[in-house]
Formats: C-alpha cells, structure tokens, sequence
C-alpha cells in the first residue's frame, strides 16, 4: 500500500490514503455480505480489560522508545531530511522511495498493533467500526495539537486529547465533534507549532495580556472610563470658558 | 585543445548526447550534446529562459529528459532517481538556496556525509573513511573550507542568503563528488564577494581533484575563470568559437 501511494505528495497523498480506506471498507464489506453472507465478527472470549490496558501500554512504551531511537538513526537523519526538502535530500543521496515506505510501514506496524490489541475490547467487530475515518482524523489531530516534528508534543497531547475527548463524550455528546473542530481551527491559526512550541515566556506573554486586556476592559466597564472622559470634556469646557 | 591533448583521453565523466526536455508544446532543452570530463571547469551562459537550468535538472536526474542519451561514469542513468546520480559522484546546488532550515548548518553538512558521500571504513563501523580528500574529511574541514567554521552552531535559517550559497555548495561537497553543478551560485552577490566565490571555485577544483560546471549570469567574471564555455540560447547549444580570446586561463 505504502508503494503504491507514496510517489505522490502532500495533500494529494493524504486525501489517497483516505480514499483507499474507504476502498477497503468498502471491499472488505462486500466480500462479507456476498462471499460469507455475514458482516462482522463476534469474539466470544473477550480478555479482561487488565490485559488489554497493559498490552497497549507496552505497545505505547514500544512506540516511544522506537521514535527515540529512529531519531539518533541515519534513518532517521533521511526522514528528517525528506520532511524538510524532499527533493534536496534525494540529491544528496537519500533513496527517498525506500525510506518513505519503510517510514510508512514503522508507523502502521503500531497502529495495526494497537488496533488488534483494542479490537478485542468489543465483543462485536465490522468493517464501519474498524475503518472508521475518525480515527485516522484523530490521530493527525493529535500530531497537530502537539507539535508533528517533535516526540514529546504530541505524547502530551495525546494524554490531554484523551480526557478532553472522552469527558466531551461524556458530559456534552452534541458539542462533541464541534469541540474538536474548533480545536483544531484555533491550534492551527494561533500555535501551528503545536504544544511542543510552547515556551514559559509565551505563557507569560499569554498571561500578562490577558490581565492587560481585563484592567481595559473593567476600567470600562465599572464606568470610571466614562466618568474620566466626562471630567476630561468639563476641564476642557472650563478652561476655553476662562 | 586539440584532439591530442592528453585530458581528451580520459574516459569522459558525464556524456550527455541530444538531451531534448520538452513541457507540453515548450521544447526547453533541444538537442544538447555535451561531454564534459575529469578536471574541468565548465562554464554554461545564455539568457532567461535558455534552458540552462533545466539542462541541469536533466543532467542531474532531478527532471526526466523526454529523449536523449546520459552516461555517467558509463552508466546510463535515464529515468533513475536523482540518489542513483549522486552515488556516481554528480552533486548539485539549487538556484534558490534549498538548505534544511531547521537544522543547524554543520548538521547540513553533516547531512551529505551520511549518504551520498558515505564511504567504506576499514572496520566496517570504525576507523577514517577511505579515499576521501583531507578537506572533505569531517563537516568541520568542509565549513573551513567554504569559510563558514564560525557559523556552524547556527540554525541554517539564520544565515544571509549568500552565506546559504555557500552552505549549499558546502552540501554538495559533502556528498564528495566528482562533477560539481553549480546553479548561479554567485547571484546577487557583491563585486568583491562575486571574486572571492569565483576563487573558491576554482580553488575547489584544483584542490579535491573534480571537475565543475558552471551556469552563471555575470559573465565576465565566469568567463575570466572558465576554460571551456557552453553557450546555450533557446534551448540550443550555440557554435562557440575553438579558441576564444577572452579565455584568459586557456593554455
């Protein structure tokens, strides 16, 4: 799949794998429905959810300590390389196409892992749950928020995403989906570098602001601006008078 | 030269015979012939438009010719990606400075070193790379020597333009080639910077035993260095005289 999508770029290659997604649900589905006659699969001997939670733990742990020490690789030095100019890195000597696919196939390695580990948590799977295109849109939400080129960003956004998503669920199911699309709007125009880029001193600026922008607007608002425009406009009224 | 000048004999570098790129009904390059071989210092001048670059681009494995015949080093390479031709030894640089921005500039260097100019060790992971030219050793002999040792920290995005010119030909040597493709690489430059590059050309040449071609729009100054001009108009290689008069270093 990565071989067959990877010579294309950017967006184009985003919106392609999407679509094949589709494709295979699609498939997947039509293969149930007329080959086998049934759609989905029920699994009777569900593990309990200790087992689940820390198999999924170990594949997390696995991930990071393997983004670790991607990073300190020539191969990761290459996918550095291609993130920043790919046509650069080609004629400097990176096989870009091998490195591509083997970025590809390391990071669907785990999400295949995690979703074979997750699978088992439902007693009932089908095709709809299983290619759900949320998931995929969560997942690049989550690298966004958190900052894409960097390991810890999106660790932490992935922690945060979580609680906010599920509490969202939870408590205000309508405004669900909303939320998030509003998250992603505000994080890409006001912080496309994600939570990673984030500095005290930004938070300081943030802060120090904020407070600014409240005295304004209590000043305002308690009508003492009035009162002082008013006594201004009176002085101003007396001494042309005098 | 004459037929019989001994660097006639050597195998030639790079042969590029009726190289034809062509977008949509635009013949940008039309039937270029070109050899060029070890040791040369190649200049390539025309006016916008002539196709230069994009001969470049079709030289280097960047841009697809749609006819023609390439050798490199007796490979033919057409159609290969542009990796296969920096392992042959054909490094390049932009005509807009391309460095890794967020990078810092001996990691840009360093960058090169890992790949194309990657070379065997006598035990596999440990000891000096063999075959490589004492300035072309480590990044930091290689930003000596294009006069950039005291920026090497710096992020690449934080440089001038015209050092990143430098970066970038400090990038290209870094993959140790033997045919070095210079694109503008002097342009916008000052009077006083445009010679000091024209020296570290050739100094480059002399120096790590390669050959380079040159596109450049200030001709003076190229044709004051060159030995050899190409002069491409329409996409057309023009007739040039055997032995011109203002190649001063012509022997």
């Amino acid at each position: 799949m990565g071989a067959l999508v990877l010579h294309l770029r950017g967006t184009y290659f985003a919106i392609l794998t999407f679509g094949m997604t589709e494709l295979i649900r699609h498939t997947v589905t039509f293969y149930e429905s007329t080959v086998t006659g049934t759609v989905g699969r029920m699994i009777l001997v569900a593990p309990d959810s200790k087992t689940v939670y820390y198999t999924v733990l170990l594949l997390a742990v696995a991930a990071v300590a393997t983004s670790i020490v991607v990073r300190r690789t020539r191969f990761g030095l290459a996918m550095r390389g291609i993130g920043s100019d790919e046509q650069r890195a080609q004629t400097l000597g990176v096989d870009t196409r091998l490195v591509k696919i083997g970025g590809f196939a390391l990071t669907a390695a785990f999400a295949g892992a995690v979703g074979a580990a997750m699978a088992v948590r439902w007693t009932y799977i089908d095709p709809t749950t299983v290619f759900n295109p949320f998931i995929g849109f969560q997942t690049v939400l989550i690298a966004l928020i958190g900052g894409a080129m960097t390991l810890w960003g999106p660790l932490l956004a992935a922690i945060l995403f979580s609680i906010l998503a599920e509490t969202l669920r939870l408590q205000a199911p309508e405004l669900y989906m909303m939320s998030l699309g509003l998250l992603l709007i505000l994080f890409v125009l006001y912080l496309p570098g994600g939570l990673a880029s984030v500095r005290w001193f930004m938070l300081h600026a943030a802060w120090s602001a904020l407070r600014e922008g409240w005295r304004v607007r209590r000043y305002r608002w308690s009508g003492q601006q009035a009162r002082d425009e008013a006594r201004a406009r009176q002085r101003a009224r007396e001494r042309r008078h005098v | 030269m004459s037929e019989l000048h001994p660097q006639n004999q050597l195998p030639p570098l790079l042969e590029a015979s009726e190289i034809t790129v062509r977008f949509g009904g635009l013949t940008a390059v039309d039937g270029v012939d070109a050899v060029f071989r070890a040791g040369e210092l190649v200049g390539i001048i025309g006016p916008n438009g002539a196709g230069k670059t994009t001969f470049f681009n079709a030289i280097s494995g960047v841009l697809r010719p749609t006819s023609g015949k390439l050798l490199v080093d007796g490979h033919d390479l057409i159609g290969r990606n542009p990796h296969r031709y920096a392992a042959h030894g054909i490094a390049r640089t932009f005509q807009t400075p391309r460095v890794f921005a967020d990078m810092a500039v001996r990691d840009n260097v360093e960058f090169g070193l890992k790949f194309a100019g990657r070379r065997p060790r006598p035990w596999v992971f440990w000891g000096p790379e063999t075959r490589v030219p004492w300035a072309l050793r480590t990044p930091e002999s290689i930003l000596e020597l294009i006069g950039l040792a005291q920026l090497g920290n710096l992020p690449a995005a934080a440089i001038t333009p015209s050092q990143q010119r430098l970066l970038e030909i400090g990038m290209a040597l870094a993959t140790r080639p033997r045919l070095l493709l210079l694109d503008e690489v002097a342009a916008g430059l000052t009077e006083a910077e445009l010679e000091n590059m024209a020296q570290l050309i050739r100094r480059i040449r002399d120096e790590l035993d390669l050959s380079v071609i040159w596109i450049e729009h200030a001709v003076t100054t190229l044709l004051r260095h060159v030995e050899r001009v190409i002069v491409l108009h329409q996409g057309r290689k023009s007739p040039t005289p055997a032995r011109p008069r203002w190649c001063a270093t012509q022997t």
